[in-house]
């Protein structure tokens, strides 16, 4: 049966040339993430996220043999991108991970419970949605200080609130249909009720807007570390990659290996997780089967 | 001999999906004379409202008229420009739906939806055209028009939006009125309201109406004549008296057999077995045969034109004398 | 148990109510109450139908929905034989919805479109543990054998099946707990026509094979008549006529009866019939008229029916009618 199901996915996945795509991408991130070390070999074992120094020049150097995608404010580009895919890697399933189950706790509270519980959760989520996400991570980062852990938790702090009306809107329109009240009318306890007909019925939503928000995340990340209140300096970082070219914005001829290596990346990334993320939706879609 | 004001000719309306050709009709033929009422009867997925879609052209991007003919006042309509075409809708034929809401607007008021529809199609101005917009309204049996007229759908209730909708369908006297299951979700004395308003207005304007309904009391009540849709083609094709007393077409017949009637005793219903074809996969030959009990190889693998077997009555069936023969049995047999 | 012409009751409704806060506001303070089912009552006698009929908004759904604790009553008390169902909590509950068991409308919403067939009729077997292993499994197969369906459907999803085909797993669903009443709530009312005569079919061959009772819900005046025994007339949450269907259809004595049935168009352009067509809409059971009900669109009605509200009288023998003029009809 379940090898049935398996194969249900892969065959679903190979009719649909653009979610092979995506998923060929993501399989390449992947190996990337996992090859880093033999890709790009640390100098310092210990501390493999710090580019090294590739040159004491300030001035951006194009790519050459030694250093295939240049060098920007003194550091080898092409080792940032390797090391890099990790960084987006661990930012993406962290924060999605963490905030995903932040909104699934507290949107499903919401929708179980409705009335005063329902209407004091969704206010808090309001007015979290009311502030400007740049600006709360901004002033977030300032009193937390730098660095890629605090961009993260203040990724988290602003990025639950979405899954939580998600998962409250699924709940509540769950709770209608009618399989739900036949449940109740054969005497089926409540716990059994939500474990097998109403979580099934909600989750995989979320589990495709993860799959969605991982890519997206990785922007985010990257616009605050841009601004400078993401990794510190020197941090294998797509962000920070582009942060560097800040200051050669204008000199496009000059620079433009620093926007568009990691830059390339960081789109291939985000259209890997969209892409693997429409095909779930998809194949979770048991009207879609066949 | 009667004035025709449509004939449809082989038409044939295809979708594309992703899984594949859907042929929704595939071959339909009839006509509508000046100031009768067509019936197009049929269960769901028959083709009937995908036929009147196609006969206004407003199928969504998917469905394509692959083939035939659609005369109306001699004029073939596929031939048409968009812009002559949107001419056409409202003005000399005008459509109403099952769901009002389909067709209202809900940011717009009742009024506002009238008025335009008569100020695009009479050139009038806005006076005139509110003047029109009250009779209308008034002529539909909305109690208090001149008040009516500045509330928005919502604020009326299932039977008072569908006269809404039928106001605005016939405020610029269409000569065609194509009716999609237009009292199916109304409760049955509102529906009785709105099919005695339909007859009245039909009266008034002496419009031609095609009603299409898979309810076979609304269609005894309302149609002069009948075509029987069964999976994207007509099978039965008569004047309503005689469609309802010698029904030909083993489709038709058991339909008949399958529902509860009010005015006579039965102890038990004579359901037709199987299910409705998936439209993706029609069987082969006659599309009826897995359900009918007369099916012969022949039905199994050719297709039936529909012919006339007795005057200005059409099937499409190789075996219907069969049908005829148990007919005949169950006719002694009550009269015993 | 007490019986009537030897069979026995097995469900009595007490002057149920039910109504429906409208909250409005910041502070969801309820401004309004729809009120669904106002004041019915009714008895249901073993191995019979009855059929409950009624206009959108008349309140027979909700009468449905009481009975199984579906919606919480607000009044009036439903014994399912001599059990008070509205006292029983918990296991005991549990236990009495094995008995009385609910087929759905809507074949698409009211199965579970993340579950195999096999387990959402298993489902009830396994919650009152009346099965298991290959005894549930072949449990499964003789249901949907009963229901005109393949034991091979066991493992397919609902979405793979017809609109028919679903309403007879929901059929299926609900015997598997062996029941003894079932309420049809608009059960045929979403099929085609010649699919509802196989549904409706199937329901009166398994009554007669299991001895069920059924409680048959339904705004079609035709199907109510070819499959009840007894049948209610609901207008905005109350009973106006109640009889036996012979004594109902042949001799309709409440002025709201009288239009539905003369409303309901017949499938014969021979048959002409003098029709009685209503004024107006179905008032809103937010505010419902005072007196009789019924009142605002009666074409005989006086000033008596605009205060005073009508009981629900005996008639004639077993024939019940809640209208101030009902022996002059």
């Amino acid at each position: 049966m379940v090898k049935k199901e398996v194969k249900r996915v892969v065959k679903k996945f190979f009719r649909n040339p653009t979610a092979l795509m995506g998923l060929i991408l993501l399989i390449f991130f992947i190996i990337v993430a996992i090859l880093a070390p033999v890709i790009s070999p640390p100098q310092d074992p210990d501390n493999p996220y710090r580019i090294p120094i590739a040159t004491w020049s300030l001035e951006p150097k194009p790519p050459s043999p030694q250093h295939p995608f240049g060098v920007i404010g003194q550091r080898d580009i092409f080792y940032g991108v390797i090391w890099g895919t990790r960084t987006a890697f661990r930012i993406g399933l962290i924060v999605a991970g963490v905030s995903t189950l932040i909104g699934i706790t507290i949107g499903s509270i919401a929708g179980y419970f409705g009335g005063w519980v329902d209407e004091i959760l969704m206010r808090i989520t309001d007015i979290f949605m009311s502030i400007p996400f740049l600006v709360a991570a901004m002033v977030l980062t300032t009193i937390l200080g730098k660095g890629l852990d605090k961009v993260m938790i203040a990724m988290i702090t602003f990025g639950w609130m979405a899954t939580a009306r998600l998962i409250r809107g699924n709940i509540l329109q769950v709770k209608e249909e009618q399989f739900i009240l036949a449940a109740k009318a054969l005497g089926v306890k409540h716990f059994a009720i939500i474990v097998k007909h109403i979580l099934p019925n909600t989750i995989f939503p979320v589990i495709v807007q993860i799959s969605m928000r991982m890519g997206s995340l990785v922007i985010t990340a990257a616009a605050l570390s841009f601004l400078g209140l993401g990794a510190e300096m020197g941090y294998a970082d797509w962000g920070t990659l582009l942060s560097y070219s800040r200051n050669w914005l204008t000199d496009f001829e000059k620079s433009w290996f620093a926007i568009v290596f990691p830059g390339t990346a960081m789109v291939l990334f985000v259209l890997a997780w969209n892409l693997v993320g429409d095909a779930l939706r998809d194949i979770f879609d048991p009207r879609l089967r066949g | 001999m009667k004035d025709v004001l449509l004939q449809v000719k082989n038409l044939k309306t295809y979708f594309f999906t992703e899984d594949g050709v859907v042929k929704a009709v595939d071959g339909v033929n009839f006509e509508v004379y000046r100031g009768e009422t067509l019936g197009l009867v049929g269960e769901s997925g028959c083709g009937k409202s995908v036929t009147s879609l196609s006969i206004l052209r407003l199928l969504d991007e998917k469905g394509r008229i692959v083939d035939g003919e659609i005369i109306f006042e001699g004029k073939n309509l596929l031939d048409l420009s968009e812009e002559e075409m949107r001419n056409i809708r409202g003005n000399d034929i005008a459509m109403i739906f099952q769901e009002p809401m389909v067709a209202l607007n809900p940011v717009y008021t009742v009024g506002d939806q009238i008025m335009e529809a008569i100020i695009l199609h009479q050139k009038v101005g806005k006076n005139e055209a509110r003047k029109k917009a009250i009779e209308m309204l008034r002529k539909v049996g909305i109690p208090e028009p001149e008040k009516r007229i500045d509330e928005y759908p919502h604020e009326l209730s299932g039977g008072m939006r569908q006269r809404a909708m039928i106001a605005m369908a016939l405020s610029c006297h269409p000569k065609l009125l194509i009716a999609d299951e237009p009292t199916t979700a109304l409760d049955v004395t509102i529906q009785a309201q709105i099919l005695e308003l339909m007859k009245e207005l039909q009266k008034e304007f002496g419009m031609s109406i095609i009603m299409i309904t898979h309810d076979l009391g609304v269609i005894a009540e309302m149609a002069d004549r009948v075509a029987v849709m069964y999976a994207g083609k007509i099978v039965e094709y008569a004047d309503v008296k005689t469609l309802f007393k010698d029904p030909k077409h083993p489709y038709t017949w058991g339909l008949m057999n399958s529902i509860p009637r009010l005015d006579v005793e039965q102890e038990k219903l004579k359901p037709i077995p199987g299910i409705v074809p998936d439209a993706l996969n029609f069987p082969p030959g006659c599309k009826f045969h897995p359900r009918c009990e007369f099916a012969t190889d022949r039905c199994r693998s050719e297709e039936p034109e529909i012919i006339e077997v007795e005057k200005d009555h059409l099937i499409a069936c190789w075996n219907w004398e069969e049908l005829e023969k148990v007919k005949k049995i169950r006719r002694i047999g009550d009269a015993v | 148990m007490r019986e009537k012409d030897g069979k026995n009751r097995i469900l009595r409704v007490e002057n149920l109510v039910k109504y429906f806060p409208i909250r409005a506001g910041v502070f969801k303070r309820i401004v309004a109450w729809v009120k669904a089912v106002d004041g019915v009552s009714f008895d249901v006698y073993e191995g019979e139908t009855l059929g409950l009929v009624g206009e959108s908004g008349c309140g027979k759904t909700t009468v449905g929905m009481t009975i199984l604790r579906l919606y919480e009553p607000m009044g009036g008390k439903v014994y399912f034989r001599d059990i008070d169902m509205f006292s029983a909590k918990g296991e005991r509950l549990r236990k009495l919805r094995q008995k009385v068991q609910i087929i759905f409308q809507d074949p698409y919403s009211s199965l579970n479109p993340r579950m195999r067939v096999k387990n959402i009729i298993a489902e009830g077997i396994r919650t009152h543990k009346l099965a298991s292993g290959s005894e549930l499994t072949d449990r499964v197969a003789d249901l949907l054998k009963k229901v005109g369906l393949s034991p091979d459907h066991m493992n397919r999803f609902p979405h793979e099946f017809s609109g028919g085909q679903r309403q007879r797993i929901g059929i299926a669903r609900a015997l598997a707990v062996n029941p003894e009443l079932i309420i049809c709530d608009e059960a045929v009312s979403a099929l085609d026509v010649s699919i509802q005569a196989q549904i409706l079919n199937l329901l009166k061959d398994l009554q007669s094979e299991f001895k069920l009772t059924y409680i048959f819900i339904s705004h079609a005046l035709n199907v109510i008549k070819h499959i009840s025994d007894k049948v209610a007339v609901m207008y905005l949450g109350k009973i106006v006529e109640l009889a036996d269907k012979k004594k109902l259809f042949d001799n309709p004595l409440h002025p709201y009866t009288k239009a539905l049935m003369s409303a309901i168009p017949i499938p014969d352009p021979e048959v002409r019939r003098e029709k009685i067509i209503l004024k107006g809409d179905v008032p809103s059971p937010i505010n419902p008229p005072s007196g009789c009900r019924f009142h605002t669109r009666c074409p005989f009605a006086k000033d008596i029916c605009k205060e005073e509200e009508p009981d629900l009288i005996e008639i004639e023998e077993g024939h019940f009618v809640a209208c101030h003029f009902a022996e002059k009809f």
